[in-house]
């Protein structure tokens, strides 16, 4: 592992010097946009940007998507410690900055931590994962609506995943790894509750009640914030979470002293979790986890069971609260994330392939014009049911299926998935053919177009 | 500027069909860069009955137009009524942006907005053709203080298929129905498959035209089914329409050696159609 502690620790970042801002305090130093950062050690980041307020200037609402960022960022970490090797990261204008100052654009910050742009002070590391977060608000009467978007990926690595077949290979990749979230709405008591909660989690108290004794981290912040920026780059350490609090530590620059407390890091609304008020941060959790698998997967190592199950369990809670659109992209993403990371976990039970493979079928009738989902959908049944019953059963239908996906994207790799079916389904196809499936000569004949089309390519 | 423009227009005596004559004969792409090299590249928007495009971008992409939001009344607005319809603006903007991705630039049209549907008549049509727009939108505030309204879109590549290709979708609240509204960047697939459907781009049509039809048809059904009955039954007509050329187009595609196209499997009519 990156991180040399004996035992797990997960970063805190910079967003103390945010959660402890004051709108007027414009000697406290807040992360910038314009110096983005990310902990390069941690496998996977997860940087919130402010949510914007959609209608110009608005302080009130201003300071309010600041503060909301804050919150999610809390609660996402809060559900995402136990996946060790964690960042988390965010950002805000810098004081005195226009709303119209693109530096917090999620493109903009981007490109400067994937290092394409120079003025991140440190970059994503490569191979690690990546959730950028950023949203918009809008105001109604006394409501206000909240969008979520977010972005996720690993530095230099593709999200493709594959399949194997009596050693012939299928590759497949999630549909998308952009998505805009359903608006929801929030009530003027709800509003509310965003400052109270922001209030709870100001401090950092001696023990996990929000009655202990404790500090606001302002001063904190401020006395490291004077000692240069290199001291706030280790951050705060989270040590321990039991239940919404989290216990965290960090060296007192100017003290030289280790100090320690706890932060109410999920306290949601007034007790309701912020995730029932935008199930996204469900499907930010679980791709966080998905990441995490992906990059532990990548290393040789593997996550324990229950976490890769936690993973699986948040992105598919996400499905179900997103009812709103079920037929929604990000819907269809969370079950392919879902279904790799069951896979991922377990590539050599037949169990582990089966429940993604359902997944996978899932996502695909969703949207089943989606080449990457259709994709998804054959390889792992194919996978699944070679490795159940040593052949390809409904080959018809799947030969439909993986042929209008090839038609649809028209890239090498899709012509490639499709010369593997036909090579898969030659292993076992009989001469006579069925209503369901294909002769021999016809996956010969099919198989020779294939791989005649891919010359070309 | 504008002016400048306009007596220049006149002064070439370029008619909208003279216009389309040109394109037919060396091509939109070419016509727009030539356009472009001779600083006449909103041409085509000099004819419009509204102000151009304050941020029209580069000839050669595609584009989506967002126009301004604007209240019914047309009177100065309070700040609380500003505020939501930038909101508004806003929402579509970043919706459409996601949607559109790589394949078409959402543009912020300033002041830019139409009296009402009847501005978008072929001369307009062809002058956001000749822009390479594929999709314009706009939205009227009605009752600002219960927030009903409406979302306008021009689908101008679908003028052909479905004219006037112009809709309008009421809301009896514009914000609450923003939520649905997210559902309005279905369009910007479509009408970017339909425009390489156009341009005899058979094979880029065909992804889109797919990924369009199955959009519009999340959007057309369940009980957050967008818009009025009518809104809805003509987006069907629409619905059918795309089918129509997807088979066109996937038939067409399938013609030219070597294309992926060849894979696609026919029903047992003969037809093709997107996966199901």
């Amino acid at each position: 592992m990156p991180i040399p502690r004996s035992h797990t620790i997960w970063y805190l970042s910079a967003f103390a010097t945010l959660l402890f801002a004051r709108p007027a305090g414009a000697d406290i130093s807040h992360r910038s946009c314009k110096t983005p950062m990310v902990f390069e050690d941690a496998a996977v980041n997860v940087v919130v940007l402010p949510y914007r307020y959609a209608a110009g200037n608005n302080s009130s609402l201003s300071d309010m998507g600041n503060r909301l960022s804050l919150l999610i960022k809390l609660n996402v970490l809060s559900h995402i410690l136990d996946y060790g090797s964690i960042g988390a990261v965010q950002m805000e204008l810098p004081p005195g900055a226009s709303q119209d100052d693109r530096a917090c654009q999620p493109e903009i910050v981007l490109s400067a931590l994937l290092g394409t742009v120079p003025g991140a002070t440190q970059k994503l590391g490569l191979g690690h994962g990546l959730v950028l977060v950023w949203g918009l608000l809008y105001e109604d009467g006394d409501d206000v609506f909240v969008q979520t978007y977010a972005r996720f990926l690993r530095r230099g690595a593709e999200e493709g995943m594959t399949f194997d077949a009596g050693g012939i290979s299928f590759s497949g990749k999630p549909s998308a790894q952009l998505l805009a979230f359903t608006p929801q709405k929030l009530s003027q008591k709800q509003l509310e509750q965003v400052e109270s909660s922001y209030k709870k989690a100001d401090f950092v108290r001696t023990e996990p009640n929000d009655n202990s004794p404790g500090e606001q981290l302002p001063q904190l912040v401020a006395k490291c914030v004077n000692c240069g920026e290199s001291s706030l780059y280790g951050g705060l350490y989270v040590e321990e979470k039991r239940g919404e609090w989290i216990r965290i530590q960090w060296m007192n620059p100017t003290g030289h002293e280790n100090k320690q407390g706890w932060i109410h890091a999920a306290g949601g609304f007034e007790g309701t979790p912020l995730d029932k008020v935008l199930p996204e941060l469900k499907f930010i959790e679980g791709c966080a986890g998905y990441l995490r698998q992906r990059v532990a997967d990548a290393e040789g190592h593997q996550l324990p069971g229950e976490l890769s199950s936690r993973a699986v369990a948040e992105l598919k809670d996400f499905v179900q609260s997103n009812d709103f659109e079920p037929t929604d992209m990000a819907s269809a993403v969370a079950l392919q994330l879902a279904g790799i990371v069951e896979y991922t976990a377990g590539r050599e039970r037949v169990d582990s392939l089966t429940r993604a493979s359902q997944d996978f079928e899932e996502a695909r009738k969703l949207i089943p014009s989606d080449p990457d989902a259709i994709t998804l959908a054959v390889a792992a049944q194919v996978s699944q049911e070679w490795k159940e019953k040593g052949r390809c059963e409904q080959t018809f239908q799947k030969a439909q299926r993986l042929s209008a996906a090839a038609a649809l994207s028209s890239d090498k790799p899709a012509l490639v998935n499709l010369s593997s079916l036909y090579r898969v389904m030659l292993k076992t196809a009989d001469t006579t053919g069925s209503a369901n499936n294909l002769t021999r000569t016809e996956v010969q004949k099919r198989l020779s177009i294939v791989d005649s089309l891919a010359s070309t390519k | 500027m504008l002016q400048i423009r306009r007596q220049t227009y006149n002064h070439l005596k370029w008619t909208t069909g003279g216009l389309r004559k040109l394109k037919q004969l060396v091509g939109a792409r070419v016509l727009s860069a030539i356009l472009s090299i001779l600083g006449l590249g909103s041409l085509g928007q000099a004819q419009s009955k509204f102000i151009n495009c304050a941020d029209p971008g580069p000839p050669e992409v595609y584009k989506i137009y967002v126009d301004e939001v604007r209240t019914s009344s047309g009177q100065t607005a309070s700040a609380q009524t500003r505020q939501k319809l930038q909101t508004v603006h806003r929402f579509l903007s970043d919706n459409l942006k996601v949607s559109a991705g790589k394949n078409a630039s959402v543009r912020d049209c300033g002041t830019r907005f139409p009296s009402d549907a009847t501005d978008f008549d072929d001369r307009e049509f062809d002058g956001l053709d000749n822009m390479r727009v594929v999709l314009e939108v706009w939205s009227v505030l009605e009752d600002p203080a219960h927030g009903s309204g409406t979302i306008g879109l021009a689908l101008v590549p679908a003028r052909p298929l479905i004219p006037p290709a112009v809709f309008v979708v009421p809301s009896t609240n514009l914000l609450n129905s923003l939520r649905q509204a997210k559902q309005m960047s279905a369009f910007a697939p479509l009408v970017l498959g339909i425009r390489n459907f156009q341009n005899k781009k058979y094979a880029d049509a065909v992804p889109l035209l797919c990924a369009g039809t199955q959009q519009l048809g999340a959007v057309l059904s369940g009980q957050n089914a967008l818009g009025d009955p009518a809104f809805r039954t003509r987006q069907q007509e629409l619905r059918q329409k795309i089918k129509e050329i997807t088979n066109s187009a996937i038939k067409e595609a399938r013609k030219t050696p070597g294309t992926t196209s060849q894979l696609f499997d026919p029903a047992s009519d003969g037809s093709f159609t997107c996966p199901q």
